[in-house]
């Protein structure tokens, strides 16, 4: 009869069991540090908060008979937060805020009490999160599953990059050699690598037909040309290609863009010049390669995944990850092209149109007078830019690489800039397209 | 090789886990195959299969009596008694038996031998006819293959004949054994046959649950049949499916073909026994998958002896046995579904395409099984882990939706409302049809049964409104015009009927005149009750109203007679008898209570001129051309020496002053005086000339720029260029009641008036000058089935039904909001806490309806628009224009209403199937619906009995029918031929245990109160032939049975025929002035319409239905003559011979063909002359005329008590069919048993002793010859002359 029951029995015995989870892995944890010698004091409080993980997760399990009463969960001011700050432009903001603040607080964060921590707050917040009714719907929908765990794989793995290439870096530092040296031990193909694999491929076979039999696939509406599902989401790989549609005409966003991208990596050996960082971990020599690379990444690759699979609902409206999908929704998307703002606004007269009927020269030049102030900009963007960076901060590569391989590099860079330009111009300056010709199908 | 020892990780566990990993692959992998094996269809149908061997076990037990046995051991005892008989004659047997042998060895080896012969005699044929072909053509080249041949083919006839000789032979000796074995043979037949059911239920159960201990082998075969992966190979567990490639469905905007695999767990679906009945009965307690263990296995009990299995009884303690629950039951109406002979055979038609639900699914989940409330959606959910699919656009219908489907093939909806064979097999999508056709809902919501040319559904919309849109419909082929009148009466000549202070009141809330008003409310609604609203409201009424006024065309009004005073109470008599009541209800007479047409108690307060009345009643389509009111033949008449003009009479008596509970209010002397105040006293509707201003502005800023709505309004003048360009366009915006002469508040008004009635859409029900083209304003309802429910604007729905949504309750508002009430029926659900059927059928509707509103679906969408369709704007009229709030008018449905017209909305989803499957019934069947359609239209029910009563029980005398010394024998042939016995037997007990009987009949005769209880009986008579299954003893009419009330078990009231009823008991109470007998009464009534197809002749009934002259004297009232057109009144009188199985729409008359006619006379000269002598001749002999007007000779009315004026006999040789009437001459009473007709040829009378030798048959059938003849005669034998002295006259019972 409740169509959106805020928490159910099943659903709070279910996040006890995460709870539960969560208590044996730091009764690990307690142990663990135990026999590395910390101290009691220390002990003790891992010891406790574990303990309290128990009693929670033994409360949720035994606990949810009456679900309108329970109270942990989520607060509601949190929540409310959480939601009201739901913008496109707070979320990327947000997301590169944290990909400098993991930069710069790398040596703090690779510790394994830090990581601990943040593996924790990681999943009490999962956990807490779980009890409200519209997070849950789109987080433990089937599909998304794969997604969810994504977000810890991503994780761990740059925290296994870091604390790797911090070690290297402070050895290096130090003079020591490089834990790729110190440890080298060569092990053989037969059985140590092909073993390994085949028994890697066994596990995962189990553990896929166990997934099938356990996460059963969702049944939705027979595909029909005519009525496409609110919203229509690519797959989850590809959904930071389509968080660009947002930004750039499908010929940019779905052509260009990841032609370039493609391409780029492609272009990689080619481009680098840097020969250290051979074969071992390391982040402060080859600081630009890599920051460039984590950049492309993490806040526009697996950012903007994230951003479309649980961010983006109905209408492509962005919510709140407490927020109902409401297909209500609406929010203002009053767009302008730029040569509006240089004619209109700026020139305060009408956008130059040829005369009815002219021919298509004439017509031509006039789409032409028309957008001749983006092209220009794209031309300087393009253009004028990569020679000007030569000059200024991209000096040493220019010279380094050559005229065409800098040329190839710097358009690079550009191509990776601008999706973060645009996103800036749309959010600041309402800016649809830089340059708008729809009639021949030619926006940017 | 390794180049060093060393490896990187331990060989060992390396093993180790690689042995574990591949553990664990195998575990998932059998995980996988277990998780297979355990769909839920595989257990089900393994109880489905134990559950039927149980049934088998059952009806085994019943063949285990000691009765079978010791008749099987009888026969056992034959057996052995007869083969010892046969062994006592061994040494005959002993060598027949060897000769059989040696001759069947001999025969069959020759048979063989024979048929290698005819093989070479094929080959050499063959070989000679490639000789032909390879050109050997002379005789001497071709001569030896012929003699080949030859040889060969003399060797097949000659071992032919042995062959023949042998099978003689070999047939004398198998006689000559049989004949010695013949009593063992027999004994042994005999057994066989015995044994016959239970050798079938045997096999049955061998196949399905053989018993391992006797049938080992079968037994072990499906054990391991059943095995996971073995069972892939043709297990005896499989998904059984009906394929329908034709009957396909629609996804994702394809046709594909539908698989439905619902029988895979619906096991016993179609199973039923001999007669139709269902073998696995359906029980809603029964045996089903959460209590099968305890009836199938029983559970272990420990008693003080030990541990016993119980099984749990299949009987329960009122002695009815536990049937069986979905899945197991049997369909519960097998004559209409499912079975071979039933119009929808399963293998044709499939479960989903009635049903719905995904017929591909297997589980309970995926088939889309559909609760019907929402906690018996949370038992599923705990039993079946059942949840709604809400991606499949398909789910089942629920129960109480579930007559929606059958729109989908069933076009014309009648034939599941009135079925002579199945009953009402759709009554609650009948009853919305019936209510949509009531309500005009099609007035504003088109219901198009056609898309270009093809039908979709059922067709209901508007038929053509003006003559030019009908001649364009006509001209064109595929194009169809709708048939329905507008509901509403016209409103073109409104202004002289009525005044506007009454118009306006009524406009603003219909009920609050008239209750039980069709008419919807437009005014004072949930979304007009803001200050804004209750400004601008009064301009809108006061507008519509001054718009119609100003707008009614003028029409020319009759006048009594200078100088007579209409007089009420003779018109009150009038009123009652002349049909009025037929169509109204009126205070006045509390019994009648039809509802055809408005309830008139209140006419004098809102008709304001009496001459208007007067005419209307007179000639209703002088006002309105399209009304379905009849003219009713209010002539003024000679009554004696006064003229009467009864349609005066009647209008003095509608508008007679009345109180408010509708009491007359007479003068001094006790008169009803005219109400002079009538209408006037409804005061016009008061408004601020600001909020006129306002709506004004509103209207025109949607046309004009805002300077120049602010520059008409000043100069009073609209401008002259828009002006122009309406007076240019050919349908008329309605700014045109503004562009001529001054604008005034006046013009103003009207314009909002007539902007008002496009806004309302006042013109889908009312035929309104100036709308005749406008198109219908609401959504169109052919598909809205299938509306994307993503559509729907349900806006606020949820939070107002959380706040609101239920009535208020003396006024004052409800306290319980409608989400308060449907949580409380889901837990009362749950517990079973409903204090009756009724309650919670209405209660977990509300709930069921309300859970559907909260999953956005239709049903629920639609039955919150028609409980209160403003109430979609809660909280939205704040953010709206006011000409943007919704219109739809609220609609005086009850809940059940609303219901029901979901089913049939929802039923509209112009997705026809395939053509075969689309019920388009031809001939009879096709006549039946389309008549059944004018009788609701013109409301021929609400006169005639169409269906007499049904009565159940038990007769005190059921003595066959013994033909009487008086009776023609041909009458009683006759009759069985025109109306066959139907047996009367039913299956229904008498709580004594007998069985009842049922017939049609007529009361004659209710129980008298004054009575002992325990010998309180009614009478009826007779109206049908019945038979008690004896061969040649029937009951036929007018037998008068008695029926006590103790041994009545039923009796329906008939079809139609209220006002006819009414009439008649209000005839012999005196009503009419003077009290009559029942059978008297009957007469004066409308005619029942029993069997009329028998009686008349088709092509008669059609010119009668469009112009009806005066048949009967008896009636106190005229058959009207209905506003209906030729096509219908030919449909109509097909209906009735289709209704009755007789020829139609024309009928061969045999009795005026010159070869009957001539055989006649080969016997008897002068055979017309005779026979018209029968006829016509007058008393004291003769009878005819004593009654009829007949050969010219008019009727003289004599001693009334005597003689009744019966029909003119001149109708005779159009109206009646032959049949008919010859038995209506050989004894009236076997016809109609209330009739005053007598019997006139007794077969022990001699009427004419001088004409047909004296012969009463000769006589009657001769007078029928005579009058089918009728006009042929006339001209020969001229006028008859003779006046008849009625009141002497032999009729009427004198002579009797």
């Amino acid at each position: 009869m409740t169509p959106h029951p805020d928490l159910t029995s099943e659903v709070i015995r279910g996040i006890g069991w995460l709870y539960l989870i969560l208590f044996a892995m730091n009764v690990f944890w307690t142990f663990q540090i135990g026999r590395r010698g910390a101290s009691l004091t220390i002990i003790g409080a891992w010891a406790t908060y574990a303990t309290m993980l128990g009693l929670v997760g033994v409360a949720h399990v035994t606990g949810g008979a009456e679900p309108a009463r329970f109270l942990i969960r989520m607060p509601a001011g949190f929540k409310a937060l959480v939601d009201a700050g739901a913008k496109p432009e707070l979320y990327f903001t947000l997301s590169i805020g944290l990909f400098i603040l993991v930069i710069r607080l790398r040596e703090t964060l690779v510790k394994p009490t830090v990581a601990w921590i943040i593996l924790n707050g990681m999943v009490l917040f999962m956990a807490l999160s779980m009890t409200d009714y519209d997070f849950r719907q789109i987080v433990g929908k089937p599909d998304n599953v794969p997604i969810v765990s994504m977000l810890f794989i991503v994780a761990f793995f740059t925290w296994l990059y870091f604390k790797r290439a911090v070690d290297n870096d402070q050895r290096i530092a130090a003079g020591r050699p490089l834990f790729e040296q110190e440890d080298n031990e060569k092990v053989l193909v037969w059985p140590d690598l092909v073993y390994s694999e085949m028994i890697c491929m066994v596990v995962l076979t189990a553990v896929l037909v166990a997934w099938g039999i356990v996460l059963q696939a969702p049944l939705e509406e027979p595909a029909s040309a005519v009525r496409t599902p609110n919203p229509s989401k690519a797959p989850w790989y590809f959904l930071g290609l389509q968080e660009m549609l947002v930004y750039y005409d499908p010929w940019m966003a779905g052509v260009v863009l990841p032609s370039m991208i493609l391409v780029g990596l492609m272009a990689l050996p080619y481009i680098d010049f840097n020969k250290k960082g051979n074969g071992y971990y390391t982040f402060n020599e080859r600081k630009f390669s890599i920051l460039t690379f984590m950049f492309g990444f993490l806040p526009l690759w697996i950012g903007l995944i994230i951003l479309g699979t649980f961010l983006r609902g109905p209408n492509w409206n962005f919510f709140g990850i407490y927020e109902f999908w409401d297909v209500h929704k609406l929010e203002v998307l009053n767009n302008v092209n730029l040569s509006e703002m240089v004619w209109v606004d700026g020139f305060k007269q009408p956008l130059p149109v040829a005369a009815a009927g002219a021919e298509w020269h004439w017509q031509a030049y006039y789409i032409l007078k028309r957008e001749s102030v983006g092209l220009i900009l794209v031309a300087i963007y393009l253009g004028v830019l990569p020679m000007v960076m030569a000059f200024t901060i991209f000096r040493s590569f220019f010279m380094r690489m050559g005229f065409i391989r800098y040329m190839v590099f710097a358009n690079l860079v550009l191509f990776m800039a601008c999706l973060p330009i645009k996103m800036l111009l749309r959010w600041a300056l309402n800016l649809k397209y830089i340059v708008a010709i729809p009639e021949w199908f030619f926006n940017i | 090789m390794p180049a060093t020892e060393d490896f990187a990780r331990n060989l060992r566990t390396m093993h180790v886990v690689s042995a574990a990993s591949a553990f664990a692959l195998l575990a998932t992998t059998l995980w996988m195959m277990q998780a297979d094996y355990a769909d839920e269809w595989r257990g089900i149908q393994r109880v489905a299969y134990e559950a039927q061997a149980q049934q088998i076990d059952d009806d085994l037990l019943k063949l285990d009596t000691q009765e079978f046995a010791d008749k099987e051991k009888d026969l056992e005892q034959q057996v052995k008694a007869a083969k010892e008989a046969v062994a006592a004659r061994q040494a005959e047997v002993d060598p027949a038996s060897k000769e059989v042998d040696h001759l069947d060895g001999e025969f069959q080896r020759l048979s063989r031998e024979l048929k290698f012969q005819n093989a070479k005699r094929d080959k050499v044929r063959a070989d000679y006819d490639l000789k032909v072909r390879d050109g050997l053509t002379s005789k001497k080249e071709l001569e030896p293959y012929r003699e080949i041949f030859d040889a060969e083919q003399g060797k097949a006839t000659e071992m032919d004949l042995k062959l023949q000789d042998l099978q003689l032979k070999f047939d004398t000796a198998k006689a000559k054994l049989a004949d010695l074995t013949k009593p063992r043979d027999e004994a042994l037949a005999a057994k066989k046959k015995y044994e016959t059911e239970l050798v079938r239920l045997e096999k049955a159960k061998e196949k399905i649950a053989p018993d391992p201990r006797t049938q080992t082998g079968v037994a072990f075969k499906r054990w391991l049949m059943q095995l996971p992966i073995i069972e892939g190979f043709n297990g005896p567990l499989k998904l059984n499916q009906i394929w329908l490639p034709d009957l396909t469905v629609t996804l994702g905007m394809k046709e594909a073909a539908r698989y439905d695999r619902c029988i895979t767990c619906h096991l016993n679906i179609d199973r039923v026994n001999t007669g139709n009945v269902p073998a696995y009965t359906h029980d809603d307690h029964g045996i089903s998958m959460s209590n099968a263990d305890e009836y199938l296995h029983g559970k272990t009990v420990t008693t003080a002896d030990g541990i016993r299995v119980e099984k749990t009884s299949r009987v329960r303690s009122d002695g009815s046995i536990v049937g069986y629950a979905h899945p197991f039951s049997t369909h519960p109406n097998p004559d209409l579904y499912l079975t071979a002979p039933s119009p929808h055979p399963m293998q044709k038609f499939g479960c989903t395409s009635c049903h719905d639900g995904q017929g591909s699914g297997t589980s309970f989940h995926n088939a889309s099984h559909a609760p019907d409330s929402p906690d018996i959606g949370a038992d599923w959910h705990k039993k079946y882990g059942y949840s709604y699919n809400h991606f499949w656009e398909y789910p089942m219908f629920p129960k109480r939706l579930r007559e929606a489907t059958c729109l989908k093939c069933h076009h014309n909806v009648v034939e599941l409302g009135v079925n002579p064979k199945f009953g009402a097999s759709a009554p609650k999508l009948f009853k919305g049809y019936e209510l949509i056709r009531q309500y005009g809902c099609f007035g504003c919501h088109e219901i198009n049964g056609f898309n270009a040319g093809k039908a979709i559904g059922p067709d209901m919309r508007l038929e053509p409104q003006t003559p030019e849109e009908a001649e364009r419909i006509a001209a064109d082929p595929s194009s169809v015009a709708g048939t329905m009148r507008k509901v509403g009466p016209g409103l073109r000549h409104f202004a002289a009927k009525t005044t506007r202070g009454w118009a306006e009141n009524w406009v603003e809330e219909p009920q609050r005149f008239r209750p039980e008003t069709r008419m919807p409310q437009f005014f004072n609604l949930t979304n007009q009750k803001d200050s804004h609203a209750k400004d601008l409201q009064p301009v809108e009424i006061a507008g519509i109203v001054e718009f119609l006024f100003s707008k009614s065309e003028k029409e020319t009004l009759d006048h009594w007679a200078e100088g007579y005073v209409p007089d009420a109470e003779r018109g009150k008599v009038l009123f009652s008898q002349r049909g009025c009541l037929a169509c109204h209800a009126h205070g006045d007479f509390p019994g009648a209570k039809a509802d055809f047409g408005p309830n008139l108690t209140n006419a004098h307060q809102k008709i304001s001129s009496m001459e208007w009345l007067y005419s209307w009643v007179r000639e209703p389509t002088r006002h309105s051309a399209r009304t379905r009111m009849p003219n009713l033949y209010l002539e003024p008449e000679k009554v004696g020496d006064a003229m009467v003009d009864p349609a005066a009479d009647i209008a003095a008596f509608l508008l007679s002053n009345r109180d408010a509970d509708g009491k007359l209010v007479p003068d001094a002397d006790g008169k009803p005086v005219r109400d002079t105040v009538g209408p006037d006293k409804f005061k016009q509707i008061e408004w601020k000339k600001e909020a006129l201003d306002e709506l004004s502005r509103l209207y025109l800023s949607k046309v004009l720029t805002n300077a120049k709505v602010d520059e008409t309004l000043k100069s009073q003048a609209y401008p002259d260029k828009e002006a122009a360009s309406i007076r240019s366009v050919a349908i008329k915006p309605d700014e045109i009641e503004l562009i001529e002469g001054p604008i005034t508040d006046k013009t103003l008004l009207r314009y909002i008036g007539r902007r008002s009635i496009s806004r309302y859409g006042c013109y889908g029900c009312h035929d309104i000058p100036g709308f005749e083209k406008a198109r219908p304003i609401g959504t169109a309802l052919q598909d809205w089935g299938r509306k994307d429910p993503t559509k729907l604007a349900l806006e606020h729905i949820e939070e107002f039904l959380h706040h609101h949504g239920e009535p208020d309750v003396d006024g004052k508002p409800n306290p319980q909001s409608t989400a308060q009430r449907a949580q409380a029926a889901y837990r009362n659900g749950l517990n079973g806490n409903f204090t009756s059927e009724e309650q919670r059928d209405r209660e977990t509707a509300a709930a069921y309806f309300f859970d559907q509103l909260n999953s956005h679906g239709r049903a629920g969408f639609l039955w919150q628009k028609l409980r209160d369709p403003r109430s979609y704007d809660y909280k939205k009229i704040e953010t709206k224009n006011y000409d943007e709030r919704l219109r739809m008018p609220k609609f005086p449905f009850s809940e059940s209403d609303i219901e029901a017209i979901a089913n049939f909305v929802l039923g509209l989803v112009a997705e026809p199937p395939a053509e075969k499957f689309v019920y388009r019934p031809q001939g009879a069947a096709k006549a039946r619906i389309d008549g059944e359609k004018l009788l609701a239209k013109y409301n021929c029910t609400g006169c005639h009995m169409v269906e007499l009563p049904e009565i159940t029980g038990l007769p005190e005398d059921l003595t066959p029918y013994e033909l009487a010394k008086s009776d023609i024998p041909e009458s009683l042939d006759l009759l069985l031929k025109l109306k066959p016995p139907r047996d009367a037997r039913t299956k229904l007990k008498l709580p004594s245990g007998e069985t009842a009987i049922s017939f049609h009949g007529m009361l004659v005769k209710p129980p008298d109160p004054e009575d002992d209880p325990e010998d309180q009986s009614s009478f009826y008579d007779l109206w049908e032939t019945i038979s008690l299954g004896e061969k040649d003893k029937f009951m036929i009419p007018p037998n008068r049975i008695e029926v006590k009330v103790k041994k009545l078990l039923s009796k329906t009231d008939g079809r139609g025929g209220a006002f006819a009823e009414w009439l008649v008991d209000d005839s012999m109470k005196g009503g009419g002035g003077t009290k009559v007998e029942r059978s008297v009464a009957r007469e004066m009534a409308p005619p029942t319409l029993y069997q009329e197809g028998l009686k008349v002749q088709t092509p008669w009934l059609f010119a009668f239905l469009q112009n009806p002259d005066r048949l009967r004297y008896t009636t106190v009232l005229r058959m009207p003559q209905f506003n209906m057109t030729s096509d219908e009144a030919g449909k109509l009188a097909n209906y009735f011979a289709a209704v009755d199985g007789a020829a139609y729409p024309y009928q061969e008359v045999p009795q005026r063909e010159p070869e009957y006619l001539s055989a006649k006379a080969e016997n008897h000269p002068h055979y017309l002359s005779d026979a018209w002598k029968v006829v016509t001749m007058g008393p004291p002999t003769g009878f005819c005329a004593g009654c009829h007007a007949v050969g010219g000779r008019p009727f003289v009315a004599g001693d009334p008590t005597k003689v009744t004026r019966g029909p003119d006999l001149d109708r005779v040789t159009n109206r009646l069919r032959p049949d008919w009437l010859q038995l209506w001459l050989f004894n009236p009473k076997l016809i109609t048993p209330y009739t005053r007709m007598p019997q006139n040829f007794a077969n022990d009378k001699h009427v004419f002793p001088e004409l047909f030798g004296g012969n009463a048959r000769d006589q009657a059938v001769a007078s029928r010859d005579a009058l089918m003849n009728y006009l042929r005669i006339l001209e020969k034998e001229g006028k008859a002359t003779a006046a008849a002295p009625a009141d002497s006259a032999g009729a009427a019972g004198g002579k009797q």
